[in-house]
């Protein structure tokens, strides 16, 4: 599997060109007139992953404040299951997933207009009840008889990732249980079912206390690189573009930090 | 094996409250119209329904007495029950109905099987032992019954309407096999039924029961001979013989001949019925139509309103009914030597 | 015994009316063609592969399982509860039954988020289980059986409480004079007169527990091997690879069509 770290920021340029010439389909228009010319109206359906729901509540919600009259609906799920999804044709203008894999799947299908933009990048944290009662420091911790452990189901991004870091770890994960999605995993720990699960840091942090936090050293740690494109079925692709370009762009990008997401 | 007992008790609508007795040996007949409480009482007696007040007591011990908090349920009892319609269990065979008390008490299966077998074989249906009860005719049914709740030597036996379920010919064969048998348990026997031909063939008693209450006990023919209540009279006040048929004439007791209308020509053992409205009284012997014609001495009087029973000796003892006014004209009382006439075409005969 | 002669008979002397048979054929397309749609989509193919695979086995193992317990735990409380309410009286009785019916008509996802908050980790009665047994239900097969019961159990009370006040009290009452203790009586009278209508009912219970998803997958959990149903299975297998979750819905089609064929009518309508 090819390694994307080293392109997000060619993949930007070239999303920003190619989104430039696609996006005027009536009005002839430059970069710099790109945001006050055709004004974004309509709505827009966006397929993104679980990781990203609430950095993207937020960023719908500005959104549709800048541009009043839009309408932007959130479709979160598991990025593999949201592909299948699209290539089954369930309607969606847009999909930001939470690994470059699905995308590639997406694209490669032809159901993408142009080249998708890495607007985020994640890592892995252990999350654990609050005041980590079973004292879990390290992925090894997780692994102790006495220690109820889940992780994303194996075909999603999440869980893809954990095994890679277990792995990493030099450590064999036995069979646990899995949730379908990132969030469903973490409510796992939420809930009390489960003492730890592997999750993403911005999912820690998002859960807002209830649950706490071990970090996973980078030695070990895994890298999600988060794409976004224009589903080529789109009814509104215009808009699609616009809601793209927007979570690309300065304003986007510090939301997304704060959220806890790192530079693409 | 006495059997006392005092119920006092409210089921729905019905307010029943009895007191009666039966021995060892007689064969107590409970009859009333529907809704009297017959089978209420019968229940109470087998312990499927408490009473309120008063006792049941059985050979001395007692099986139910609210004041004494007494309470003896069904299955301790030692009453053997024939339920109306049998109550057969359809699961199993006549053989595993009738071994179906036996096996609870130590009884090993076997043995207890054995057992029924001789019940069955006493009650003649030794060929139906397999059959599951939906394969037996209504008579054998009732034999099963009642071969199942004898089984266990109970102390007592209940049967409620036993004959109701058969027709009328089938009736009359059961009928008298079951007097047969019941005469051959040793225990009181008590049979609750409304119709009162049951009762004159097989009550050594009859209790009469209406709304609840005993309105009238005694024998057959006490009953026959002093009904205390209209449901009584007109139920119980036929005039009932026994005799031979043979042509026109049927011959009963001692050696009197009624003259009767043979319209089926039948002969051998006959019931003749005579009802008390067809029989006139006269004070001279009368001509006429009449075939059956005789003197008697008049031995009690009842009146009821507008009418009034008269039952005679002579002959045939026999019950007239006749209007007050009647009664007074012919200043009829207790010795006075009258004609008797019953028109030979208002004599119902039917086979024994 | 002659139902068929007699079906035959009717259908001559009066043919039914056209409209009835238009819509009666429109319900039965309607029933099957989401069948016929799994099997024309059947990955011959790839089947044997899919059905041999050990998280299939595990799975088609754990269903049998877990279904066959609810069902027998089913019938140990729901006999004895359907025997309460049908043969007892007390205060707030039908109020009882709609509560014990509940789950028959409650999603059973709500059940599974119910059962989550009484008996998980941190519930009412769940969180004595954890501190005082280490017993946490979430991810174990008990777990699955229990939610599984939960949903199936009023099947079985519903049908055997009908029974129950259906049958003839009076053969309960001569068993009684004949010297039956309430338990023989029970077990030597009652039960055997009931008897079709609780395997009916049992039928249904075990139907209902084989297929259930929602309470499972809240309350119980996803793992393989302890909790992960054949419908889980199918469910997650739909995920990322539709041609296995047509294959092992096939499978449980199969054996649900198997179980119906052998109930036959009378069992239906005892």
């Amino acid at each position: 599997m090819r390694s994307r770290f080293m392109l997000p920021g060619v993949a930007v340029v070239v999303a920003a060109v190619t989104t430039g010439m696609s996006a005027g389909s009536a009005s002839a228009t430059t970069p710099a007139d790109r945001v006050e010319a055709a004004q974004p109206a309509g709505s827009v359906t966006v397929s993104a992953a679980s990781s990203l729901t609430e950095v993207f509540t937020e960023l719908g919600h500005r959104f549709q404040k800048q541009y009043p009259h839009t309408t932007v609906t959130f479709n979160f799920g598991a990025s593999s299951t949201l592909e299948t999804q699209i290539q089954q044709g369930a309607p969606a203008d847009v999909f930001a997933s939470a690994d470059t894999t699905n995308m590639d799947k997406l694209s490669g299908a032809g159901d993408v207009s142009g080249k998708p933009v890495v607007f985020a990048r994640n890592l892995l944290e252990i999350a654990v009840a609050t005041g980590n009662p079973k004292k879990i420091k390290t992925l090894a911790d997780t692994l102790k008889p006495g220690v109820q452990l889940v992780l994303c189901v194996p075909t999603v991004p999440c869980g893809k990732f954990a095994l890679q870091a277990y792995r990493q770890a030099g450590l064999t994960v036995p069979k646990v249980p899995t949730g379908q999605d990132v969030k469903a995993t973490l409510s796992n720990v939420t809930l009390g079912s489960a003492d730890a699960a592997v999750v993403y840091v911005t999912d820690v942090k998002a859960a807002k206390g209830k649950v706490a936090g071990v970090v996973i050293p980078e030695s070990q740690n895994v890298v999600a690189t988060y794409p976004i494109g224009v589903v080529k079925s789109s009814g509104n692709a215009a808009t699609a573009q616009a809601f793209v370009q927007y979570v690309a762009s300065s304003a986007g990008k510090a939301t997304l930090a704060k959220f806890g997401f790192l530079k693409p | 094996m006495t059997l006392d007992a005092e119920l006092d008790l409210q089921l729905g609508t019905l307010d029943l409250s009895v007191t009666f007795d039966a021995q060892p040996g007689e064969t107590v007949v409970l009859l009333g119209p529907n809704g009297a409480g017959k089978t209420t009482v019968l229940r109470a007696l087998a312990g499927l329904i408490p009473i309120d007040r008063g006792h049941i007591t059985l050979d001395g011990a007692d099986l139910d007495d609210p004041t004494h908090t007494t309470w003896v349920p069904a299955e301790r009892r030692r009453i053997g029950v024939v339920f109306q319609d049998n109550v057969l269990f359809p699961h199993l065979s006549a053989l595993d109905n009738v071994a179906f008390g036996l096996r609870g008490h130590g009884v090993r299966r076997n043995a207890a099987r054995r057992e029924a077998r001789t019940w069955l074989e006493r009650m003649g249906l030794a060929e139906h032992v397999d059959a599951r009860p939906s394969q037996l005719s209504g008579g054998q049914a009732q034999r099963v019954a009642l071969a199942r709740a004898l089984a266990r030597s109970p102390r007592l036996l209940l049967l409620d309407e036993p004959l109701a379920a058969l027709d009328a010919t089938t009736r009359l064969a059961v009928r008298r096999d079951l007097r047969t048998h019941l005469d051959r348990f040793d225990g009181p026997r008590l049979l609750v039924t409304h119709d009162p031909i049951d009762a004159m063939i097989l009550a050594d008693r009859v209790i009469v029961l209406e709304h609840g209450r005993v309105t009238q006990t005694g024998t057959v023919s006490e009953l026959r001979a002093h009904p205390r209540s209209e449901y009584a009279a007109n139920l119980i006040g036929v005039n009932l013989y026994r005799g031979t048929l043979s042509g026109d004439r049927v011959t009963v007791g001692t050696g009197t001949s009624l003259a009767v209308v043979n319209d089926d020509r039948v002969t051998g053992e006959v019931f003749a019925t005579i009802r008390p409205e067809s029989v006139a009284l006269h004070p001279d012997q009368p001509t006429g139509s009449p075939r059956n014609t005789w003197a008697g001495t008049v031995t009690t009087i009842d009146r009821y309103g507008p009418r009034a029973r008269v039952a005679l000796d002579g002959p045939i003892g026999i019950t007239a009914e006749i209007t007050q006014e009647a009664l007074d004209e012919l200043a009829i009382r207790p010795g006075t030597r009258l004609w008797v006439s019953a028109k030979a075409t208002e004599i119902e005969v039917d086979p024994f | 015994m002659t139902s068929r002669g007699d079906g035959r008979r009717a259908l001559r002397a009066h043919r039914p009316p056209a409209a009835a048979c238009a819509l009666a054929a429109l319900a039965v397309g309607f029933l099957v063609l989401p069948l016929v749609g799994l099997v024309q989509r059947a990955p011959w193919s790839q089947m044997w592969a899919d059905l041999t695979d050990p998280a299939t086995k595990d799975a088609l193992r754990l269903s049998l399982e877990c279904s066959l317990a609810a069902t027998g735990l089913s019938a140990l409380l729901g006999i004895p509860l359907a025997w309460v309410l049908a043969r007892t009286d007390f205060p707030g009785r039908s109020l009882t039954r709609a509560v014990v019916l509940l789950p028959m008509v409650l999603p059973p996802v709500v059940g599974g988020i119910a059962l989550f908050f009484a008996i998980g980790p941190r519930g009412l009665l769940g969180q004595y289980l954890d501190d005082w047994f280490g017993v946490r239900l979430p991810f174990t097969t008990l777990g699955t059986i229990i939610a599984e019961t939960f949903v199936a159990m009023p099947f079985l009370v519903i049908t055997v409480e009908a029974a129950l006040r259906s049958i003839d009290r009076r053969y309960e009452d001569a068993a009684s004079t004949l010297g039956a203790g309430r338990w023989t009586v029970f077990r030597r009278v009652t039960l055997p007169l009931i008897a079709p209508s609780l395997l009916a009912g049992a039928a249904l219970s075990w139907a209902r527990a084989l297929g259930e998803f929602g309470a499972t997958i809240t309350f119980a959990g996803n793992l393989q091997g302890k909790t992960q149903t054949m419908p889980l299975a199918i469910f997650v297998a739909f995920e990322h690879d539709p041609a296995t979750a047509v294959a092992l819905s096939l499978v449980l089609v199969a054996i649900s069509i198997a179980v119906l064929v052998g109930l036959r009518d009378r069992w239906f309508f005892a």
